[in-house]
């Protein structure tokens, strides 16, 4: 009977562990039903779509000429197509008091006023004015309303302006032109800059970035544990009978942190397979998803290694492992993720900041497997690093 | 023939304390040692260093030859530890802590199977070995503890303090199943602070006391040789000549020392029994009446208390 | 009555000593609280559009300023793919692109179109080009005006843009403007600021998060026989569990009053009437107590605990709009919310906190909460009991 390879001890050790969490309910709830959970919660909360803005603006037509009534038919027009975000509505006739009484009421978000006169004033080259009639309680709807406004008395101003070139020109060049032409032309050119409506295809689901930004603060309570296992099995005399045997140091490490490492991809990958299988979440392009999975796992493993190398008692280690998993999920973005200020500017410093970086981009960047390497590089940096420190660090404290 | 285990000048030291100091003991194959001490002697230490967990800080360690230190895996195989702590995994059944701790050990398959079952048998959890361990009672859990450091038949079986907090029957079980194991020809060394078991199944005994080896030999031996005598208390009846001449015939014995009472007389002598059948004797030519009779014949407590000054257990 | 305060005070102790207590009872729920309030602090009152600009000419750098200065905020890219990135991730609703060529073809007359990319499912289409056409027609009103005169003299020559042009800026500098006037109606809302909604949700949150695993506490006195040994002495089960019930309701206490002061004193965050929020306050602990107490109950391991508190109470939390306000959800998700406790409490704080509410109109809520303290409570104890005395 030969004593077995330090490999196979550190099979026979990993396959040990990962068969003892795996029976153990609250590990799999941690593990794989709270991240789903969550997520989903996440999902139902924002299926209706992200923040769109929904507003009646009402264009009050107190002018009430065939001018004033045809901008304001081109405004109307701008309304968003199947009533979602703003709505212009057309009133003809409509005076600033009952504009004005009517954004009081609330009946309507906010209004722009054509006064009554506006188009003579035009006409006669004289100055004019457009109101704009907000609500002290939305800005945003307000502004949308004065960029309209904006865009109609810029717009009336321009074709004011390009007549007067137009004859002011024409008579420095000599050449006869009918007023009325002008005014028509000027009435019906275009703008010198038009907007082009764009659209693009989103499959980008929150649920993309919570699931694994979820995912990986139960990782950290979870790989913790199961690096803590090994203070457990020094205290419980695990470690010292398997240590009397043929059972090498390295081999029981090596087990150890190789547990770790499959509890951490069966539950990142669990999460991935269910959300995307069952619920049809995109992550992205698959080889980057998987490459950026089993690096964050190996960062997310050097710490639990560190933090078991480090702590002397399995009291101090849980400790330490409940801290550093939500000061890292606070700094990482797992629970606000901005754009930026400080939490954006820390976030890249955090290896769950990263993966979850890295998986916006693979889920909403349109990034490829190569596009992730960089982050995927750093991540293994990182676990290696912390990794080995907490090997040699637990080594040391095995040996004596 | 080669010692089964030789452990030469062990020396650890925790910081300023010394645990051990110069401890050699040596085994012989189908010997059961006792090392034999109170608690914080320095029996775990010991055994720890023997079990290539410690390194000693100085002497040696060889099991049928080959030196034990942390990395001797091979040679560890020789050795089957049962640790005081039960050392086994709550969460699974008997079966499964035996099934891994084997394949650790280089066994696998039906060899390993059967071997399980062998052992399960003979500490007598053959019907238990599917529940989990955290469902046994603690004499339970010690058995167990006891088949898993002999599954890989070891050469050396070290059994740690195997019977602290065990009921009696769990104990006395114990205790037979590792007699047996002696008997089997198997060597064990056996640490405990009671002197009960010592005595009952070890053939030679080590006295450990604040890291140091004392005393080392037989049981015999070491009432005997360090001269421990044993105590006869005599209640005798009459009075008068009769009784003084009885005293001084008791006197003149070899090795005896009488002290009169006023009942009788307290006697010191090597061996007990004979003693007594010539004060009965006596009595009776110099027509005494004894009436009670108390013999304490000295145990290893005594050559402790002797070597020491202390109690061995403190209860 | 003292062996119940001895008990209530032991319970407070041993559960302030453990570090990671400290951490969860009072730094963290700061920390989010400062963070939260930051990040969203600042009301938005503009819209967040990003900006591409491809010409890099000091036209487009007008342009993009005046985007700036109307109802928009811009944040500027160099890659497209980050700004549709952006987009689809929600931080900029929508992208402007100023292509390259932008200056050249303003400054010969020639139409120039910018793209404003969204999202396919987005409705903010509307809003965000009122405000991109509002900068366009500012900026574009010479190049425009030369345009018409292009069209209607029938000329592209060089001398004929000359003309024009000129004449365009000097008619522009000339023309009496055509002005726009704004009005506010309504009151500004009393500063919701995001500070306040910050301290009661995480408040809210918090407290039953650390109701919940203070549960341990008494799953390891169980563990460790020490409840036993308490129930040995004359002071037997009732005392026992009103004791430890105390210690964790003045637990929550502590943490609120920390919040709380935090946000009053620091933060000049208004509570409303407080007679209302203090008595919110105080049931909101008691009701933290018992589902800690409940969870002591039936729990075997700390680790038993932690594995459930964590996920329930994240959970809870965000179905309750403590992470953002049921505002934004969909109503079936309103609903769904309503069934956890957290949505009834941080209502109720919201009325009183923005709208000066006070005990009559939060009755139902606070009565809600009521109702659950008492069912949950009388569950605990039942539970406690049973499990104490194995």
């Amino acid at each position: 009977m030969r004593a077995p390879s330090v490999l196979t001890q550190a099979w026979l050790v990993a396959g040990l562990d990962l068969k003892r969490r795996l029976r153990d309910r609250s590990v799999l709830i941690q593990v794989v039903l709270a991240p789903v959970l969550l997520a989903l919660i996440i999902g139902g909360a924002f299926s209706g779509g992200s923040g769109s803005l929904k507003a009646n603006i009402w264009l009050a037509d107190a002018d009430n000429s065939p001018t004033s009534a045809a901008m304001v038919a081109g405004i109307a027009g701008q309304s968003e197509a199947g009533g979602g975000g703003v709505v212009f509505i057309a009133k003809p006739g409509l005076d600033a008091a009952a504009a004005r009484q009517a954004v009081d009421s609330n009946q309507a978000d906010a209004a722009v006023v054509i006064p009554v006169g506006f188009t003579d004033a035009v006409e006669a080259g004289k100055a004019a004015e457009v109101d704009v009639i907000g609500d002290a309680g939305d800005e945003i709807v307000a502004g949308v309303a004065t960029s309209i406004a904006e865009a109609l008395a810029n717009r009336t101003q321009t074709q004011r302006v390009a007549t007067g070139t137009t004859l002011a020109a024409a008579a420095q060049l000599g050449v006869g032109v009918d007023p009325r032409v002008v005014v028509a032309a000027a009435g019906s050119t275009p703008g010198a800059i038009t907007v082009r409506d764009s659209r693009f295809e989103n499959k980008y689901s929150l649920m993309a970035f919570f699931a694994p930004g979820m995912a990986m603060i139960f990782l950290f309570f979870v790989m913790g544990a199961a690096a803590r296992s090994l203070l457990t099995e020094r205290r419980e005399g695990t470690l010292a009978r398997m240590l009397a045997g043929p059972t090498s140091p390295s081999g029981i490490l090596l087990g150890k942190a190789a547990g770790v490492l499959a509890l951490g991809l069966t539950s990142l990958l669990a999460v991935w397979a269910i959300t995307a299988l069952g619920f049809r979440v995109d992550w992205g392009d698959p080889l980057g998803v998987l490459l950026v999975i089993t690096s964050a796992v190996i960062a997310i493993a050097g710490i639990s290694l560190i933090v078991t190398g480090l702590a002397r008692t399995e009291s101090q280690s849980q400790q330490l492992t409940v801290v550093l998993a939500l000061v890292l999920a606070i700094l990482g973005g797992s629970f606000v993720y901005t754009n930026a200020g400080f939490l954006a500017a820390v976030r890249p410093f955090t290896p769950n900041g990263q993966a979850l970086m890295a998986f916006t981009d693979l889920a909403a960047g349109n990034a490829s497997a190569a596009d992730v390497l960089p982050a995927v590089l750093i991540l293994l940096g990182f676990g290696a690093v912390t990794g080995g420190i907490g090997l040699v660090a637990i080594r040391k404290g095995l040996a004596r | 023939m080669t010692a089964v285990l030789e452990c030469a000048h062990l020396v650890r030291n925790f910081g300023d304390l010394r645990a051990v100091d110069d401890v050699s003991i040596s085994v012989a194959p189908g010997e059961t040692y006792g090392l034999l001490g109170p608690n914080g002697a320095g029996k775990t230490t010991t055994i720890s260093m023997i079990c290539g967990l410690l390194t000693p800080n100085s002497g040696t360690v060889h099991v049928l030859g080959q030196p034990i230190s942390p990395a001797a895996s091979a040679a560890k195989a020789a050795i089957g530890l049962v640790p005081q702590d039960i050392a086994l995994y709550p969460d699974l059944s008997a079966r499964e802590n035996l099934v891994f701790f084997g394949r650790l050990q280089g066994l696998s398959g039906p060899a390993l199977d059967s071997r399980i079952d062998e052992v399960l048998e003979v500490v007598g959890l053959r019907d238990r070995a599917k529940d989990r361990i955290e469902t046994y009672s603690g004499g339970m859990k010690r058995r167990a503890n006891i088949a898993v450091g002999m599954l890989h038949s070891p050469r050396l079986l070290v059994l740690d303090e195997p019977t602290v907090g065990v009921d009696p029957q769990s104990r006395n079980s114990i205790l037979e199943s590792v007699a047996a194991l002696g008997s089997s020809g198997m060597a064990v060394l056996y640490t405990t602070h009671y002197m009960e078991e010592a005595e009952r199944i070890c053939d030679r005994i080590g006295i450990i006391d604040a890291g140091r080896l004392i005393a080392e030999g037989t049981r015999a031996e070491l009432v005997s040789g360090l001269g421990t005598a044993s105590a006869v208390a005599v209640r005798a009846g009459g009075g008068g000549p009769a009784l003084e001449a009885w005293r001084a015939d008791l006197a003149a014995l070899p090795g005896v020392t009488v002290e009169a009472t006023d009942a009788g007389a307290n006697l010191t002598c090597a061996d007990s029994s004979a003693t007594v059948a010539v004060a009965f004797q006596r009595a009776s030519t110099h027509r005494v009446s004894i009436t009670g009779i108390e013999v304490t014949v000295p145990d290893l407590e005594a050559v402790f208390l002797q070597l020491t000054g202390k109690a061995l257990r403190d209860d | 009555m003292t062996a119940v305060l001895a008990i209530a005070a032991l319970e407070i102790r041993r559960y302030l000593r453990e570090r990671v207590s400290l951490f969860t009872t009072a730094i963290m729920p700061v920390a989010l609280v400062l963070i939260l309030g930051t990040a969203f602090g600042s009301s938005t009152s503009k819209i967040p559009v990003g900006v591409l600009d491809e010409d890099h000419t000091s036209v487009s750098a007008e342009f993009a300023a005046d985007l700036d200065k109307s109802d928009v905020t811009l944040t500027p890219y160099t890659d497209p793919d980050a700004m549709a990135r952006d987009i689809r991730l929600g931080f900029i609703t929508a992208g402007v692109r100023i292509p390259a060529g932008f200056a050249a073809s303003l400054s010969t007359g020639t139409p120039v179109q910018v793209d404003m990319t969204l999202d396919q499912g987005s409705a903010n289409g509307a809003a965000v080009n009122s405000a991109i056409t509002a900068a366009a027609s500012a900026l574009g009103q010479v190049p425009t005006a030369v345009q018409v005169g292009l069209t209607v003299l029938g000329r592209t020559d060089e001398e004929a843009r000359t003309v024009l042009k000129a004449a365009a800026e000097q008619v522009a500098a000339a023309e009496p403007p055509v002005a726009v006037s704004r009005t506010t109606v309504g009151a500004v809302p009393a500063t919701g600021s995001a500070f306040a909604s910050a301290i009661y949700t995480q408040l809210t949150l918090f407290i039953f998060l650390n109701g919940m695993l203070a549960g341990i506490t008494l799953v390891e006195s169980r563990r460790l026989g020490v409840s036993r040994r308490m129930l040995s002495t004359p002071t037997g089960i009732g005392p026992y569990i009103l004791g430890v019930g105390l210690g964790r309701w003045g637990l929550g206490l502590i943490q609120a009053t920390l919040l709380l002061g935090l946000g009053t004193g620091v933060f000049g965050v208004s509570i409303g009437h407080w007679p209302t929020a203090v008595t919110l306050t105080l049931l909101w602990c008691a009701l933290a107590a018992t589902v800690g107490m409940l969870l002591g109950a039936v729990g075997r391991t700390a680790e038993q605990v932690v594995a459930w508190s964590v996920p329930l109470g994240i959970g809870m939390g965000m179905l309750g709009g403590c992470m953002w306000p049921l505002s934004v959800v969909p109503a079936f998700m309103r609903t769904i919310g309503h069934f956890t406790p957290h949505a009834w409490a941080v209502d109720a704080w919201r009325a009183i906190v923005d709208h000066g509410a006070r005990f009559g109109d939060v009755a139902v809520d606070l009565g809600v909460l009521a109702a659950a303290t008492l069912g949950l409570g009388t569950l605990a104890v039942v539970l406690l009991r049973r499990s104490l005395s194995r």
